[in-house]
Parts: structure tokens; C-alpha cells; sequence
């Protein structure tokens, strides 16, 4: 489906500043290669709350003998969402973005952009909650903010996504799956299974008014596009009007950032066609390593 | 000293300057009138000598000096003022070939015409100092014709100190206006030096290995040079072709080598390598170092021609006479001591060029069949101090994340894949996603034996903690698990990046493994050998059952095995390198607490890396291994073993493991300490004390020692506090660390004593190292 650039870049770079504009980069670049100094920025900080338990003074009083590795359940927890994310900045769904929240990786904050069907237009807001036992705890949940009137859409926000996960599977299942599960239910509407009934029903008998009420829906969103952050997590995705003051600094600097390509840094003599070490010929290219 | 500095003609020169100086302002044309007055009197009196049979007296050259001394006064005062039409004295000079007559005089003036030499250097160094154009000097044939003579005059002569340091500094400025105006290059290449002849670079090239300022300005100079060549082929080509400073400097590297002490006395169980303390207090060493950091910058900045045949020098007149031989000789002591100037080389050196010739020289070069790599490797068992030093190498050596130093000690063994069951290859390149390395890493953590503490034990426990958890909570680094997160996703983005230019990915498909199996090797014997594992390779499912797998290999000699047959071998395995490291790490318990921290840094280093290969067989859990080969979690399990049920047999375990945590914090915080107020006074007058140059980018201090700061893993920091807190030829100082913990548990000293002790601090060593371990899974896993 053809993207528009500018009118993302734009949006995007109305978001809160602590949003790093690389990510959004690399959405963008979606034949590029996953990029690695990109992909391996931590998002998740620690929990906080939980008592560090590798401590090695503390640990000395802990009871001896019995130390299960559980206590490192929150870095676990947490170093099996990196991959989880990184997955998903590298699918670059078109549309779509997702942030992980900054005072817990349980929670990512997304925001989907609509470019087809009945919702086309409609910016809305979604939250993933993550079980405290992820990979084990079954299928994350998608809770919309915005009031949206859709089969698979609860009118509290909540997505049907076990519509799509009936169980999740550790081993076939990833987040990037959600998310973009969640992107086609806004392109071709699933009456079957609903949580909404009236919408479910609208859509099959009165197709005329469905579309009016998602049009609703999608100027609903766009009246509230700039209200304020509801809660104080720095990386709640929030935006503000383009203001060539403020963003377009930023946007230069991803524009450049695009340009810019990193140059291969390091020591090798081996031959492309060989296995054996300074196998490249004497007047062969020395590295720089500089 | 120097012959003139108290002669009478001396201190009569300086007299007569000050009382005659002319006044600050005056008048244009009377400054001139007075300028030409003064030649007008000098040059009666060259007159008089040249026409003259006597010769010169000393009152004549007084009066000479004198009169040239004002008129270099007067220049001075017309060149500040500025000004383009008032430039009479200039003019006068050049026109009236001034320069020319005094260098024909001064060839006249027998005894004294050093003298005047030294006037003249002093007239072109002033020009070139304060005319405001001075590259437009250089165009004018009155000025550029009597330099150049002068300085060919100059070839091969000796001089007192003080005309060296005119000289030398005449030649800076030279090459500083030269780098500016690179153009005017060509016009010191003339009929009067001789043909293709840079007359600059010939004079410098005798004073490359002197020592203080002048040695300092020369090599300086000498670089500058080097840099024009890049873009002067004439240049290039005389500096390679006619000038001899390629041997000059190469035999020098060898020359200052063999004054290097061949035994060093080594006091203290723990060192492993020089630190700048050790440099310091080694004069041959520091200068050494100097002269190497200057053959590094010449590769750095000259012409590839230049380069070439400084590499080949370096190679055919350092490398392989001095070195090698150094490095394979029998006395353990000399080995010791060659192993740790190696590495300080590698630490020293920075150009790729140079590092090349390095490498390739240790793993190419053959000595009567053997290669110097070979005989490194087979140093890495045992546990003395060449183990220590060759383990720090190595450390070293890994730390250039050079692929050719990798490929020849890790990679060519495992790009055949032959050392993991067939089916399980296709999972070598498998991302562990949900954390079970790290999971069954921390797993296998000491289980600490429960006991019924005494009163008065636990007591001296309790205070200890008390007292420590209280001052210690907050700067121990490495007792937190997010710390040893931190720094090895560091550590593996620096290996990621360093690795950027390999050529490649080791990942069980390139190169693919078919090809792999053709090993470099060098002797024809192995050929039969070597077309049988082809043909195998072809038909690979057979390749085991025709192979006697289930040999086990005996456990002591395998290091002369190897060294007999370093080239092939007939069960799969992981090559001589990692297979060495990983039965050391089997030793671990009675392995000194100095060599486990070496060790455990080594493997820790390794396990950056992330090409699929390599990670697969330190950090995958699940990945099975042909019989033959043994694999990090296969060590690490069994280690686990030996310690529970060691430790499950001694009481008070709990109370020494205590201690020797604390002992372990206690260095921590040295070590913190010791970098914020770092314990190298003399590191920082000893930078400039080297050859200094400007060009060359890094100071020793900075260079040689680079990454430290980096190293925060539990095993390296320690050694860096060992580094930093102790010389290695005092006697082992009194650190705060083991002040600290003085009642309960004097580690450095009691250790070897006791080998329950050993144990638990191999215990603990263990168990941070596995902390370590799964923090670089957790960060391989979530790139």
C-alpha cells in the first residue's frame, strides 16, 4: 500500500521529544536491512520497586543453597521483550507505531494511522499490556483509548485479539503479530466473533451507517489528536501542530541521519574467496581503523 | 659542552647587542640608511678576508657578527611594521645577494666559520619567522639559493649543540611552510643539491633517535615530511629510494630492543603485563616505546611507497631477527619477559599497516617449521607466569578484533562444523529469544552449604558485613546484575562495530563450510591427509563413522601432540586455542585466583563476539557437540559440580565465602578508586617526553594503554586494580583492599597457603563470572 512520508514525518515529529526519531527512521526504512546501533537501544529500564537481588553483599544473606535463578525473573521478563520489539520496529508495519513505556516494559504505548477503509483518516491510540510472565502468560492485550465503534472492539477500548491468538504459542507467536493483526482488523472489518454486537450487526444490515459511524470515529480522533498526556510516562506518545521552530531541526537531522552511512570499521586481510588468514594480496586494501 | 657558550666572543656579542639596539620607532629610511651602513662595514670587513692571505681574525668575525646582529634588528623592526612599499631593507638584501656573499665568506673563515654559520641560520629562521608571506620567500632565488647551499653545506658535517638546534629548527620551519604551501615542494628539488635530492629530510634523518628537544623538533620535521610525500611522488620516491631512513629506523627498533633487560624481576604472583609505572621505571623501555610510536606514526602519515619499505624493514630487520627469536628461545624467564614487551607492542602500535606486519609475522612466519602462533598457544597450559603473560597476549590480540587473528585461532576450526552434530547446524545461527543460556548460566551458581554458625564466628561475619554493606553498597559496581548488563552490551557493540570490516559473517554459511574443511596448512605432508577430508567432506554424512570418534584424548601432553601436528586433525575438535583455554578453565580450582581472572577474562572476551560460530558454542545451552569437543556449558557444569561437592565438605564455607566477597568488593572499590585518581603521576610528564610529535595523533599514555577504562567485567577490573595499584617490580604494597579485610582474610598473601581458601575464591570468582556470562547472552539475545 503506497505510504505518505511527509504527512507521517510530520505527525511524527509532533510527538513528545522523548520519542526518539530514529525509531521512526527505521519504520521507514523498510528494505533497509534492521539496523543494528538502533535495534539494540534499551527501552525497557528495570522495573523499579523490585529489590535488586543480585546484590553481592546482600545475597550473602539470602537464604544459601536454595538460590533459583527466579530472582532474575525481571531481567528476563525484560530481555525477552527487547527482541519482542526489536521484531517489530524491523516489520516496520505501515502506520503504525509503538513505543514501550518508560516506567515499565509491560506496557507499549501505539499509535495506528488508517489509510484504508471505513476508518480511513483516523489516528487512534492503543496501549499493549504484556503479562507479568511473558512469554507464559498468554496473548498481550490491546486496549484502545479512543472511543471507537468497531465489531472487534469493545466499548471500553478492548481489542478481541483473541480472535486472532485463541492461545498464544511462545514458539510461533511474536507481539509484531498482534500489532499488525490489529492494523488489517482496520482495513476489512471481521463481523464474525464480535464484542461490539451492534456494530457486528450494523456492518452486515446497514453498511451505509457503519461507514458513518467510523467516520465519526475518525473525526472524533482527529478532534482530540492534541489533547494531553493522561498519564506522566515520559514516552506516552503525544503530539502537537508542526511548528517549523521546534521540529524542523529534527527533521533535518533525520533526513541527514538517513544520508549518513556508517563506514565499516576494523582489521581484515582475509580474501572474500578465502578461508586462510592475510590471504588478500600484498597491494590489497589496508582497513583504516582510524 | 659547547665550546662557544663561554668563549669571549660570546659574551662580547651579547654586550655590544643590548647597548647599541636601535630605537623601538624610527624612522623608515633612516632604519634603512642604517641597515645598508652596517652591510656596508661587513662586508669591507668579508672583503677584506676574502681578498686577503691572512685568513680571519677574531676581532673581524666580532665585527661581522655585530654588524649582522643590527641588521637582523632592523629587518625584524621592518617586517613588523608592515606595510608592502616599505620593504627596503628586504629588498636591499635580496638584491644586493647578501645571503650569497655571507655563505661564500663563511666557506673562508676557517676557524670561525661556524660562526658564521650560525649567523646565517639565525638571518633565514628570522625571515622565515616574521616576513608576512613567507612561502613567497621561497620563489625569490636570492633567498632560496644560498639556503639551499647553505644547508647542503651542512650534509654530513658535525656540529656543536647549539648550530644543531638552529639547524633543526630551521628545517622545522622549513617543513611547516612546506606543509602549507606543498606547491613550492618542487623548488628544493635542484641541480645544486643533487639530483632527485631533499635536502631537508637528508639532514634530518641523523638526528631520528636523538633524545630531548632537538630529537623531538627533528622527528617532528620528519614527519611533516613524510606527510608532504603522500602527495609529492619525487618526494616519496627519494625518501624511499636515496634516503636510508627506513633501515635507519627499523635497525634502531632493533638496536633499542636488544638493550631492553632480558629478565625482569617479578615480585608479585599477579602481573601479567607492563603497566605505565613499569614503562616508567624502565628508561630502555620508555625509550623503546618512543621509537616504535614513531615508526607508527611514519606508517601513518607517508607515502604508500614509504610505507611499503618501512613494513618490510620493520619485518626483515626487526621482526625476525630480534623478535622471533626471542619469542621461541628456552629460558622461561627471557620468554616471560619477550611474551610481555610483545604485548606491550600490540598495545603501542595502531596502524593497520604496522599491526599487519605484526600479526602476520607471528602467524606466518616459520622458524624451522614452526610458527611463533603455535608456540604461543602451547604456552597457554600451565600455571606460571609465562601462562600469565601469554594469556594477556592473547587478551591483547583478541582485543584487535582482527579476523585473520581470529580465523586463525577460532574460526578455521569451526567453519567446517564439523565439532556439531549434523542436525544440529541449522541451529547454529538460533537467537536464544527467551533467555534460557542465561537462565541455566545463573543456574549453575555455587550452591552454598548451611551451617550452624558459632557464636564467635558469626559475630566477626556479622561485623564484617555490617560494616561493609553499609560503606560498600553503593560503589560496589559489579554486585549488581544490571551493571554486568551494561557493560557487556557495551563490550559487544564496540566487538560489533570493531568487526565491521570482516570479510565473513562465520555464521555456518560463510564461508560455507565445504571450503572450510581445505585448512591452511603448510606442509606437504598433511596434502594426502588434506584430500581425504576433502573427499569426505563431499560425502559428509559418512565423514564420523569412518572417524574413531570415540577416542578419548589422553588429558596431560596434548599440547606436544599439537605442536607436532599443528595443521590437521582427525576428530573434530575446536582447535588448539579455545580447546587450551577451555581446559585451563577446567583446572579453575586450583588455578591461582590472578590466572582465573586472566582466564575468565579471555573466555568473557570471546564470548562478545557475535558471529554465530563462535557464540553457539560458548553461549548456546542447547546446541549438542560432537563427543570430542567440549563446550563452555559442559566446563562450567562440571566445575559446578567439583565446587558444590568440595565446598559441601568443609565447614565455615558461608563465613570465608563472606570474606572473600568482601575482599573481592573491597578491590572493586580500589579500583574505582584508583581511576578517579589515577595512580600514574609520571604517565602525564611522560607523554610528552616521547617524541611528542603533533602528528601522530595519540600520546603514548593514551594509546598504549587505551580501553582501560573500558574494562569493567568483575575479572579485568581486578586486574586493572592489580595494574594500577602495585608495580610490578617493587615489593607488593599494602593495598587499602586487603588492609581492609586484615582481620579475617589476608588474600593476597595466605591464599596459596590454603587451597580451601583458593577454592572459595575460585567460588566466587565463579559464580560473578557466570553473572557476567549471562548478561552477555541476555544482550546477544535481545540485538
Amino acid at each position: 500500500m503506497p505510504r505518505s512520508p511527509p504527512k507521517r514525518l510530520a505527525h511524527s515529529l509532533a510527538m513528545d521529544s522523548s520519542f526518539s526519531p530514529i525509531e521512526e527512521e527505521e519504520l521507514e526504512a523498510v528494505a533497509e536491512p534492521l539496523k543494528r546501533q538502533g535495534s539494540i537501544r534499551k527501552v525497557l529500564p528495570a522495573t523499579p520497586g523490585v529489590p535488586d537481588p543480585a546484590k553481592l553483599v546482600e545475597r550473602t544473606n539470602s537464604l544459601p543453597g536454595i538460590r533459583s535463578t527466579s530472582q532474575y525473573g525481571p531481567y528476563f521478563t525484560e530481555y525477552s521483550l527487547i527482541p519482542e520489539y526489536n521484531m517489530l520496529q524491523g516489520c516496520a508495519i505501515p502506520g503504525v507505531y509503538c513505543v514501550p513505556a518508560a516506567n515499565t516494559p509491560l506496557m507499549w504505548f501505539g499509535v495506528i494511522f488508517v489509510r484504508q477503509g471505513p476508518y480511513v483518516g483516523g489516528v487512534f491510540r492503543f496501549n499493549i499490556v504484556i503479562p507479568e510472565n511473558f512469554p507464559d502468560g498468554g496473548c498481550p492485550k490491546v486496549e484502545f483509548q479512543s472511543k471507537l465503534f468497531h465489531p472487534q472492539i469493545s466499548p471500553e477500548g478492548d481489542f478481541n485479539i483473541g480472535r486472532g491468538f485463541s492461545e498464544w504459542n511462545k514458539n510461533m507467536h511474536h507481539i509484531w503479530q498482534v500489532v499488525d493483526y490489529v492494523r488489517k482488523s482496520f482495513l476489512k472489518i471481521d463481523p464474525g466473533q464480535p464484542v461490539n454486537e451492534e456494530a457486528a450487526k450494523m456492518y452486515k444490515m446497514n453498511h451505509e451507517k457503519f461507514m458513518a459511524e467510523a467516520k465519526k470515529c475518525v473525526s472524533l480522533s482527529i478532534q482530540r489528536i492534541y489533547d494531553l498526556s493522561p498519564t506522566d510516562d515520559p514516552h506516552y506518545i503525544s503530539f502537537e501542530p508542526f511548528d517549523s521552530k521546534t521540529h524542523e531541526s529534527l527533521r533535518e537531522k533525520i533526513y541527514s541521519q538517513e544520508s549518513s552511512s556508517e563506514d565499516s570499521r576494523g582489521l581484515s586481510w582475509v580474501a572474500s574467496n578465502s578461508t586462510k588468514p592475510f590471504s588478500v594480496p600484498i597491494s590489497g586494501v589496508i582497513q583504516n581503523s582510524s | 659542552m659547547n665550546w662557544l657558550r663561554n668563549s669571549p666572543i660570546r659574551v662580547s656579542l651579547r654586550g655590544r647587542g643590548t647597548t647599541s639596539s636601535p630605537p623601538k620607532e624610527c624612522d623608515p629610511a633612516a632604519c634603512f640608511d642604517s641597515f645598508k651602513h652596517h652591510w656596508q662595514q661587513a662586508q669591507n670587513i668579508i672583503n677584506k678576508i676574502q681578498g686577503g692571505t691572512e685568513g680571519a681574525t677574531q676581532d673581524d668575525i666580532l665585527s661581522v657578527v655585530n654588524n649582522l646582529d643590527q641588521m637582523q634588528t632592523l629587518l625584524v623592526l621592518e617586517l613588523k611594521r608592515g606595510g608592502r612599499e616599505e620593504r627596503a631593507c628586504l629588498d636591499f638584501l635580496l638584491s644586493q645577494s647578501i645571503l650569497d656573499q655571507l655563505l661564500t665568506s663563511s666557506s673562508l673563515t676557517g676557524l670561525y666559520s661556524n660562526i658564521l654559520r650560525l649567523e646565517q641560520l639565525k638571518v633565514y629562521e628570522m625571515l622565515l619567522t616574521h616576513a608576512p608571506q613567507q612561502q613567497l620567500l621561497l620563489t625569490q632565488e636570492p633567498f632560496l639559493r644560498p639556503l639551499l647551499r647553505l644547508l647542503t653545506s651542512c650534509i654530513n658535517e658535525c656540529f656543536p649543540a647549539d648550530i644543531e638546534k638552529r639547524l633543526i629548527l630551521l628545517l622545522n620551519q622549513l617543513c611547516v611552510c612546506l606543509t602549507h604551501n606543498p606547491e613550492y615542494l618542487d623548488l628544493f628539488f635542484t641541480e645544486s643539491t643533487g639530483p632527485g635530492r631533499f635536502v631537508i629530510f637528508s639532514l634530518l634523518v641523523p638526528y631520528v633517535h636523538r633524545e630531548g628537544g632537538v630529537g623531538h623538533q627533528a622527528r617532528d620535521a620528519m614527519l611533516l615530511c613524510l606527510g608532504l610525500s603522500k602527495k609529492n611522488e619525487a618526494l616519496a620516491s627519494y625518501i624511499a629510494d636515496k634516503s636510508n631512513v627506513c633501515p635507519v629506523l627499523a635497525t634502531g627498533l632493533s638496536g633499542l630492543y636488544s638493550r631492553l633487560p632480558r629478565k625482569l624481576l617479578i615480585e608479585s604472583e599477579e602481573w601479567h603485563c607492563f603497566t605505565p609505572d613499569d614503562v616508567i621505571e624502565l628508561p630502555e623501555l620508555t625509550h623503546f616505546l618512543a621509537s616504535l610510536e614513531f615508526c607508527n606514526a611514519v606508517v601513518q602519515v607517508a607515502h604508500p611507497l614509504v610505507q611499503a619499505q618501512m613494513l618490510e624493514f620493520v619485518h626483515h630487520g626487526f621482526l625476525v631477527p630480534v623478535v622471533g627469536p626471542a619469542l621461541l628461545q628456552n629460558m622461561v624467564d627471557e620468554l616471560v619477559t619477550s611474551t610481555a614487551y610483545l604485548e606491550l607492542f600490540f598495545r603501542s602500535i595502531s596502524e593497520p599497516g604496522l599491526l599487519k606486519v605484526f600479526l602476520r609475522f607471528i602467524v606466518v612466519d616459520h622458524y624451522d617449521g614452526e610458527r611463533v602462533i603455535d608456540k604461543l598457544i602451547s604456552r597457554l597450559s600451565g600455571k606460571t607466569q609465562l601462562c600469565m603473560v601469554t594469556i594477556s597476549l592473547f587478551n591483547t590480540l583478541i582485543g584487535l578484533h582482527c579476523e585473520d587473528v581470529m580465523l586463525e585461532l577460532v574460526f578455521k576450526y569451526l567453519t567446517c562444523c564439523t565439532h556439531v552434530m549434523l542436525s544440529q547446524r541449522k541451529r547454529i545461527k538460533d537467537m536464544d529469544v527467551y533467555c534460557r543460556s542465561a537462565e541455566r548460566l545463573l543456574a549453575l551458581s555455587v550452591a552454598v552449604p548451611r551451617r550452624r554458625k558459632t557464636n564467635s564466628s558469626s559475630s566477626s561475619a556479622g561485623s564484617l558485613s555490617s560494616q561493609s554493606s553499609q560503606s560498600l553498597r553503593h560503589v560496589s559496581l559489579h554486585g549488581d546484575f544490571g551493571a554486568y548488563l551494561v557493560t557487556a552490551r557495551a563490550s559487544i557493540a564496540a566487538t560489533w562495530l570493531a568487526c565491521g570490516a570482516w570479510t565473513h559473517a562465520y555464521d555456518g554459511e560463510s564461508p560455507p563450510p565445504r571450503t572450510a574443511l581445505v585448512l591452511p596448512t603448510d606442509s606437504n605432508r598433511n596434502l594426502a591427509q588434506k584430500a581425504t577430508e576433502e573427499s569426505l567432506a563431499s560425502v559428509s554424512s559418512g565423514y564420523h563413522s569412518l572417524q574413531p570418534d570415540s577416542e578419548v584424548r589422553e588429558d596431560s601432553p596434548l599440547v606436544t601432540n599439537r605442536s607436532s601436528a599443528p595443521s590437521f586433525h582427525s576428530t573434530p575438535d575446536i582447535g588448539p586455542f579455545l580447546d587450551l583455554l577451555l581446559r585451563q578453565l577446567e583446572n579453575m580450582m586450583t588455578n591461582s585466583v590472578y590466572l582465573n581472572l586472566q582466564l575468565t577474562g579471555l573466555i568473557s572476551r570471546l564470548a562478545a563476539f557475535s558471529q554465530p560460530l563462535l557464540l553457539s558454542l560458548l553461549l548456546n545451552h542447547s546446541l549438542v557437540f560432537q563427543p570430542s569437543v567440549r563446550s563452555l556449558f559442559q566446563v562450567l557444569g562440571s566445575l559446578k559440580q567439583r565446587l558444590d561437592a568440595y565446598l559441601s565438605r568443609h565447614d565455615n564455607v558461608e563465613e570465608l565465602l563472606l570474606e572473600a566477597r568482601l575482599f573481592l568488593v573491597c578491590r572493586e572499590e580500589s579500583l574505582a578508586n584508583a581511576k578517579r585518581h589515577p595512580h600514574e603521576p609520571a604517565a602525564s610528564t611522560y607523554a610528552p617526553s616521547t617524541n611528542g610529535g603533533s602528528r601522530r595523533g595519540t600520546s603514548i599514555a593514551d594509546s598504549s594503554f587505551k580501553g582501560e577504562a573500558k574494562r569493567l567485567s568483575i575479572s579485568s577490573a581486578l586486574s586493572v586494580l592489580k595494574r594500577a595499584t602495585q608495580g610490578a617490580f617493587s615489593p607488593v604494597r599494602e593495598q587499602p583492599a586487603i588492609e581492609y579485610s586484615a582481620n579475617g582474610f589476608r588474600l593476597a598473601k595466605r591464599a596459596e597457603n590454603s587451597e580451601l581458601k583458593n577454592v572459595v575464591l575460585c567460588a566466587v570468582l565463579f559464580d560473578e563470572w557466570l553473572k557476567e556470562l549471562a548478561a552477555l547472552a541476555l544482550e546477544h539475545g535481545s540485538e
